[in-house]
């Protein structure tokens, strides 16, 4: 009977996995694509996700902003700038004042320099 | 199952919370706070990044009378630092009950992301000589662990909330917390009045 619950359970997950999976590779590649340029924000006061997911509805409202990845962990978020667009630092120290927190460090890397 | 189900419900929708009284401009938020003298529910909208307003309605289990009003949430200070945040917030409520009802509070609190201290305050006040009260909490948590971002992350909270008028004016209430992203649930044991504790917070 364990035998047979493990079977299923198995078969049952496997292809959300593989879909998940998939998925994943799929949202990254498409923003990937879409992104030119990546910006490298140093939070003070990001300490936990709830702070994290105000700077990311924050940001991802704004129209140059395709992407948001946070690791609170480096107390950083990651915006990935849409195709011939930018955002300045005086936009980014905004929006992170906006959410209630303040800018640390600001770091703009282009395509070429991602890729390095 | 019925049973269980019954008791989760009345336990999370019957049962204080915790920091992070104003979100994000734009924001919306929804805490329930429920334990043995009152079950409360707020919804409330961030004005400003210091400056929130909602509605609260609270059943006062030790009266019966229900409370409804509007609450507004103010950031009196943040200190924003590279590994930890501190903050001092007002709440205050005016609203109905049998009689007019209003409350004010302070709230402090300082996390890093190991460890956590919270100070609150509350006094009511009220032509009904019963209802006015004053109560304050002081807690402390630790995480066992480090989540990621979009993981769930869990801590270890123990509170002690005075409160001078009752009978039983020193009360203990460990706590587990857990969220993930916008969700927070926080379930605790008073082990003076022996009764279960359920918070939650939601933000949109």
């Amino acid at each position: 009977m364990k035998k047979i619950a493990l079977i299923i359970a198995l078969m049952t997950m496997s292809p959300v996995t593989v879909y998940a999976a998939q998925e994943n590779t799929a949202v990254a590649m498409s923003a990937e694509k879409m992104t030119d340029n990546v910006v490298h924000v140093g939070i003070n006061g990001m300490v936990c996700d709830f702070c994290a997911q105000s700077l990311k509805k924050v940001f991802l409202k704004e129209e140059a902003v395709s992407t948001v990845d946070i690791s609170l962990e480096d107390k950083m978020i990651t915006l990935g700038v849409k195709k011939g667009q930018t955002i300045d630092d005086a936009t980014i120290k905004k929006l992170v004042l906006h959410a209630g927190y303040d800018v640390s460090t600001i770091h703009h890397m282009n395509e070429t320099q991602t890729k390095k | 199952m019925t049973r269980y189900l019954c008791a989760f419900l009345i336990i999370f929708f019957s049962a204080p919370v915790f920091a992070r009284p104003v979100s994000y401009p734009g924001g919306w938020t929804f805490i329930t706070e429920n334990d043995d003298d009152e079950n409360s529910a707020l919804m409330h909208y961030t004005i400003t990044t210091r400056t929130a307003v909602g509605y609260r309605t609270a059943y006062d289990r030790d009266s019966g009378e229900l409370f409804n009003g509007i609450q507004m949430n103010n950031l009196i200070k943040r200190w924003n630092n590279p590994g930890s945040q501190a903050n001092i917030y007002v709440e205050s409520a005016l609203g109905m009950a049998e009689r007019p009802e209003a409350f004010v509070g302070l709230k402090t609190d300082w996390e890093n992301r190991r460890v956590m201290i919270q100070y609150d305050n509350k006094m009511t006040t009220s032509p009904n000589p019963d209802k006015r009260e004053f109560i304050q909490s002081a807690g402390a948590g630790v995480a066992p662990h480090l989540a990621r971002s979009g993981e769930i992350q869990t801590w270890l909270m123990f509170h002690v909330l005075h409160q001078p008028e009752d009978t039983k004016n020193w009360q203990a209430v460990p706590m587990l917390r857990v969220y993930k992203n916008v969700l927070l649930f926080e379930g605790g044991y008073n082990l003076t009045t022996k009764t279960p504790v359920a918070n939650a917070i939601i933000r949109f």
